[in-house]
């Protein structure tokens, strides 16, 4: 390391870095401008990254969501054992969208291209977005396995030396609901690797570069050494701890036992619940991805996302549980587990990083799908539209309320889903003292009550969790409030089913608070 | 009388956080330029002071002064941020009392999970559910309860609430509601000041209408003390011009139409300095250019394509974190789209824990100031690298009077900087200068993208204190080709409220499909447009004939959630499906290169610019300050990053360059208060209205 140190002075490193890191941004920007997926474009719910030639991640571009933290160095290995890199040729383009390969669910499409200059191989560029559609039931945990989730690209090539493969697009054309759409998205895709390719190549000849190897192993190890510095604060030991979810007949588990050990953090999920036959199971990236997250922000907020980081811990996940489920799992609303993976790391890691976790959240989103058909006038519509419930606590600050996490993902506005389909809200408020109660309190959750305004009866199709198994607090807080979902003032019970709503009927939904962190100062002895 | 005619004297000034500017345009053109500091408890004081000052030292007629432009840079941040706005409640429909708490459920920093959310300025207790609901269409569903809202107003008055903001759900359609709940609010207590949605903001979505209405409330009590405190001032001294106010779109407007919608204040600063960027680059004919604006704590862009700054609806104002996009409150009304990041003559260089180099956005202020300042610094900045490397003159007196300790500056980044890392004294002062450059410019190249915009194709128009300085690492970062510095570049921005027209902004939400839209019905939405717009800018005291229109829509593919604005044709004859639909696709060709024709198009949101065009504007720039000069050494040592060695180069005096004569690099050329960095390799030439222009080498 400190050889490296010599190769590279810490002025030029630090321009270096920021370029690159510049260079994926300037990608997703274009990307996010020219995509049509809302959740692309609202959301963030993309990435767009650079691998050095090992197929280690260089940079990834800012402003993703925490689902691709790591992911793309598993999808490209993936890749490359279909199209050996010694193989490949400038404007080749591979592609998938196999949940097991990429981030865990069909609607992320993957793509990859090797990056020359002088006719070497010096990098390649990875990115994945959310389309549009894909075929299939629509997004929702309905489906029993991945076949009824949608059209399923293996690992093929969209453009060969630079050559477009149709056939391709045409299966695409034909298999989803807004082809012209979901076309446009996969060419902002292209257009961010084409992004990528142009701006590293105009900065290797600005620079006089040839490869950027040693840039890589001086990132690498930078990253690597600033971690290192705070986890090594983590006294060593075993660390675990369980979380539950509703389920669907049943309740689900999640257990992870953490050891912190010589400078790695291993996390094991053995314990943690079979799959199961609806459309929340994991793939092993995603649970990766949200296994690494919550220690991002414990351990390094501010630094950029690299192998530097990621290569530091180990995660297992047995085959067939719910974090790492066997094909064709459906996986469709995997994010309904992976969002709680949080919980059980932070709370794992309680006793040893008191100041730095946050308490369980009203998480996972709520997700209400509305749709109505009146099969005489053929009139029909479908309306998606996310929820939040509360943030956990933290030392220091109370969990702010209606807040997504760990995802980000916004409300649709009231007036905004008034206009596309026929409901009316008949309030949205903040779900009064549903945080958890501690040293620093939970956030609030929210509830809402949809009145139908259609003149047949609509269906709501029902993603909701924490419902019975409330977020938990951590150190002495309070677990925050259930959620609960009614029908004219009734109970629904099925919370993750659909329901119909006839004219005039009133769908009530109470998301979650936070749990909240430290002993409440009314059970504190004065 | 016409106050924009040009037969008299005008005046603008730019109140900003630590100096007030104050600029004035002679009839014949001449423009003249002071600055004061500013006084925090009496803010309109150090405006009377200026003018005061100018007027006498040019010996100006008090009575042949036609109009006073006030840039009220920070007056209304400053409420917002320091929480120092009206106690205010607000009204909202029954069953939705939390939108302004609940906002859009986003967080800004994934990774930060200390990160805090502004706090609404409207406090829960003060947020009364009222009785009525309006549908999509307009229609009224539940009927106002009249009661409940003249209770709801006693009690808030009661409680001491000076000011309230009403927002009911889809009031955009129906403003009915709102309209009946202030007549009862005169009623009840006449001397409230009353914002409603359907005025401040009538477009859908409600947490930014709502959030705009609370903001207006919230300083609309004080921002109608400051400009009768500022009347009261000028008719002191003898004043009695017409009073108007620069906003954030980039326009100036009447003192009575601002008082009531004071939001749109906001900023106002900044944009006046792009606004001055985009004319002297139409006079200079550059084409477009990148408004590159570097002072102490931040440097401020703005692409200027087609001679027009770009305009945003995305602005945000009193951000929790400043430079973080979402941590503030969203102000969707039209802005002069800037670009801010932390990066001044003020921001401090560290070693971080990576043990690589950063600068700002952390910045030393200005005080105690960069270490050459002598005032107490330590830590190193961008200023202490550019004394060190001979950018800066180690014998001026900044501002005239504060000395440069060269010593200091060397001390804080030896200690700071080089030690740390291992390495010399001047790879560390050029370390500082490349990185800060290069934040600068990374944030520019996204920011073009983002636009559809090839930024390599811009002249980097570069001003305020510490601008003209970084102007040249910045543009080679850039890939930049042409940099242009105009005159007086230390006190520009000021300048931009004397050339800003006469502007106004309206809107109306309309949801519809382009493909089965009632053309009628839009065009006569536009008549009620045009007639409020109008009847706004005649208050300025302009003529009718002078007003210009300008139609655009806010559209997008259905299924989309962003929406571009897209200009619509304004002869009735014209107003098509198939013009309006064209002219979406030929925005989008220009933004993204490309468009679809397979999915159907709809509207959601119709605006009307309303313009009249400054009257003849400044033409004869070179007017300089008040302040004394030295002249300057004629030969210095100075070092550049791209030769990396020092070079011995000349000292120029900007006012001094033959006009028009092509010179060759290295070179500085001085003005008052910043200098200019001319490279190895790079040619220079000053044309006729006092401009630098230096070409860069391919």
């Amino acid at each position: 390391m400190a050889e490296l140190k010599e190769q590279i002075n810490p002025i030029d490193l630090e321009i270096y870095w920021n370029r690159l890191i510049g260079v994926v941004d300037e990608a997703g920007a274009a990307m996010k401008r020219t995509s049509f997926s809302t959740v692309v474009r609202e959301s963030n719910d993309y990435t767009c990254v650079m691998l050095d030639t090992e197929g280690a991640l260089l940079a990834q571009s800012s402003r993703s969501v925490p689902g691709f933290i790591g992911t793309t160095p598993h999808s490209l290995q993936h890749f490359l054992k279909v199209y050996p890199k010694e193989t490949l040729v400038d404007g080749d383009v591979i592609l998938s969208n196999n949940p097991w390969i990429g981030s865990g669910h069909l609607n992320d499409l993957t793509m990859a291209a090797p990056i020359f200059h002088q006719g070497q191989l010096i990098a390649f560029v990875v990115t994945v977005a959310h389309l549009s559609d894909i075929g299939g039931r629509q997004w929702s945990a309905s489906s029993s396995e991945l076949f009824e989730e949608g059209l399923h690209i293996p690992v093929l090539k969209l453009y060969e030396a630079g050559v477009r493969n149709d056939v391709i697009i045409k299966i695409f054309e034909a298999n989803v609901r807004l082809p012209g759409q979901v076309v446009g998205d996969i060419e902002a895709q292209v257009v961010a690797i084409n992004t990528v390719k142009r701006r590293l190549l105009e900065f290797m000849t600005e620079y006089n570069l040839g490869e950027i190897g040693s840039i890589a192993d001086a990132i690498y190890n930078v990253t690597e050494n600033a971690v290192l510095n705070q986890l090594n604060t983590i006294p060593e030991g075993t660390y675990s701890a369980e979380v539950e979810g509703d389920g669907w007949e049943e309740s689900i588990r999640i257990r992870a036992t953490i050891t912190v050990k010589d400078g790695r953090i291993h996390i094991d999920y053995s314990g943690s619940s079979p799959q199961v036959r609806y459309g929340v199971n994991e793939s092993f990236n995603h649970t990766h991805a949200y296994t690494v997250y919550p220690f991002k922000c414990m351990l390094a907020p501010g630094l950029p996302n690299n192998d530097g980081f990621i290569r530091l811990f180990d995660v297992v996940a047995p085959k067939g549980t719910i974090v790492n489920a066997n094909f064709p799992a459906a996986v469709g609303a995997r994010q309904l587990i992976g969002h709680m993976l949080q919980g059980v790391v932070f709370e794992a890691m309680a006793s040893a990083l008191p100041d730095k976790v946050q308490a369980d959240s009203g998480t996972p989103l709520t997700v209400l799908v509305l749709k109505g058909l009146d099969m005489e006038s053929g009139e029909a519509f479908q309306q998606i539209t996310f929820l939040n419930g509360g943030i956990g606590a933290t030392r220091g600050r109370h969990g702010e309320p209606c807040s997504s996490f760990p995802a980000n993902i916004s409300n649709t506005p009231v007036e905004i889903l008034e206009n596309l389909a026929p409901v009316r809200y008949r309030q949205k408020r903040i779900h009064e003292s549903s945080g958890g109660d501690g040293e620093f309190r939970g956030g609030d959750g929210q509830v809402i009550q949809l009145e139908s305004c259609w003149h047949k009866p609509m269906t709501v199709a029902l993603l909701t969790e924490r419902t019975r198994k409330a977020p938990r607090g951590v150190l002495g807080g309070l677990d925050g409030a259930c959620g609960f979902v009614r029908k004219n003032g009734q109970p629904v019970t099925e919370t993750k089913g659909v329901v119909e709503l006839k004219p005039g009927d009133v769908l009530e939904v109470a998301l979650p608070g936070g749990g909240g962190l430290g002993t409440p100062k009314s059970h504190t002895v004065e | 009388m016409n106050s924009r005619d040009n037969t008299g004297y005008r005046f603008g000034f730019d109140i900003g956080g630590t100096f007030t500017d104050v600029v004035v345009s002679a009839p014949d053109g001449e423009v003249h330029v002071g600055k004061c500091l500013s006084q925090p408890d009496a803010i309109t004081q150090a405006v009377v002071d200026g003018l005061t000052r100018l007027i006498e030292h040019r010996s100006i007629p008090r009575d042949q002064i036609q109009e006073v432009i006030s840039g009220a840079t920070t007056v209304v941040t400053n409420l917002i941020i320091e929480g120092k706005g009206a106690p205010t409640g607000l009204l909202t429909t029954e069953g939705f009392p939390d939108l302004i708490e609940i906002a859009r459920e986003m967080r800004y920093d994934i990774y930060d999970i200390t990160a805090r959310l502004p706090v609404p300025v409207v406090p829960r207790h003060w947020r009364k559910e009222i009785p009525e609901r309006i549908d999509k269409d307009g229609a009224v569903i539940t009927e106002l309860d009249e009661e409940a809202a003249r209770r709801s107003i006693e009690e808030l008055a009661a409680e001491g609430v000076t000011s309230i903001a009403i927002s009911f759900l889809h009031a955009y359609r129906y403003p009915e509601h709102e309209q009946r709940v202030r007549d009862i609010a005169m009623e009840v207590a006449p001397a409230l000041f009353v914002s409603l949605s359907s005025e401040i903001l009538p477009e859908i979505r409600e947490y930014e209408r709502t959030v705009a209405t609370a903001l207006n409330a919230y300083v609309r009590p004080n921002i109608g003390d400051y400009m009768e405190e500022l009347e009261k001032g000028l008719s002191a001294i003898g004043i009695e011009a017409t009073l108007n106010i620069m906003q954030s779109n980039g326009g100036v407007i009447s003192r009575d139409y601002a008082e009531t919608m004071p939001l749109r204040m906001l900023e106002s600063g900044p944009a006046a300095g792009a606004l001055a960027a985009s004319h002297i680059a139409n006079l200079a004919s550059t084409g477009d250019i990148l408004s590159f604006d570097m002072g102490g704590t931040t440097a401020k862009s703005c692409l200027v394509s087609n001679g027009r700054p770009e305009i945003t609806l995305e602005f945000e104002t009193a951000r929790v974190q400043r430079f973080k996009k979402g941590s503030g409150f969203p102000v969707k009304l039209p802005i002069i789209d800037m670009m801010e990041i932390g990066a001044g003559g003020g921001s401090i260089a560290r070693v971080d824990d990576t043990g690589l180099l950063k600068v700002g956005p952390e910045s030393s202020g200005a005080v105690p100031g960069p270490a050459c300042y002598g005032q107490g610094g330590e830590r190193p900045t961008v200023t202490d690298a550019a004394l060190v490397l001979g950018y800066l003159d180690p014998n001026a007196r900044l501002g005239g009077q504060v000395v440069l300790h060269l010593e200091l500056a060397k001390a804080a980044i030896e200690k700071f900087v080089a030690e740390p890392l291992g390495i010399t004294l001047i790879e560390a002062a050029s370390g500082i200068h490349r990185i800060v450059c290069e934040n600068m410019a990374s944030s520019a190249k996204v920011h073009a993208v983002e636009k559809g915009k090839d930024i390599r194709q811009y002249t980097l128009t570069a001003f305020g204190g510490a601008g003209p300085m970084h102007a040249r690492e910045v543009a080679r970062c850039l890939g930049c080709r042409q940099i242009l510095i105009p005159p007086n570049a230390g006190v520009f921005s000021a300048i931009g409220l004397l050339v800003a027209p006469v502007m106004t902004d309206a809107v109306r939400t309309f949801y519809t499909q382009i493909s089965d839209t009632d053309w009628a019905e839009i065009d006569r939405l536009y008549d009620d447009l045009t007639e409020t717009t109008s009847r706004v800018l005649l208050q300025t005291g302009i003529e009718a004939d002078d007003i210009d229109f300008e139609r655009s829509a806010d559209m997008r593919y259905v299924g989309q959630g962003f929406e571009i604005t897209t200009p619509i044709p304004a002869a009735f004859g014209d107003l098509t499906t198939e013009a309006v639909v064209q002219s979406f696709y030929d925005i989008y060709d220009e933004l993204f290169s490309d468009h679809l024709t397979t999915v159907e198009v709809e509207a959601l949101t119709w605006r009307l610019r309303a313009t009249a065009q400054a009257p003849s504007p400044p033409i004869s720039w070179r007017v300089n300050g008040a302040e004394p000069r030295t002249a300057p050494a004629a030969l210095r040592r100075v070092y550049f990053p791209d030769t990396d060695e020092f070079h011995d180069i000349p000292v120029l005096v900007d006012t001094r360059l033959d006009i028009d004569s092509v010179r060759e690099g290295p070179a500085l050329i001085e003005q008052t208060g910043c200098t200019a960095v001319v490279g190895p390799g790079e040619q220079f030439t000053a044309d006729r209205h006092g401009n630098l222009l230096i070409s860069l080498p391919k």
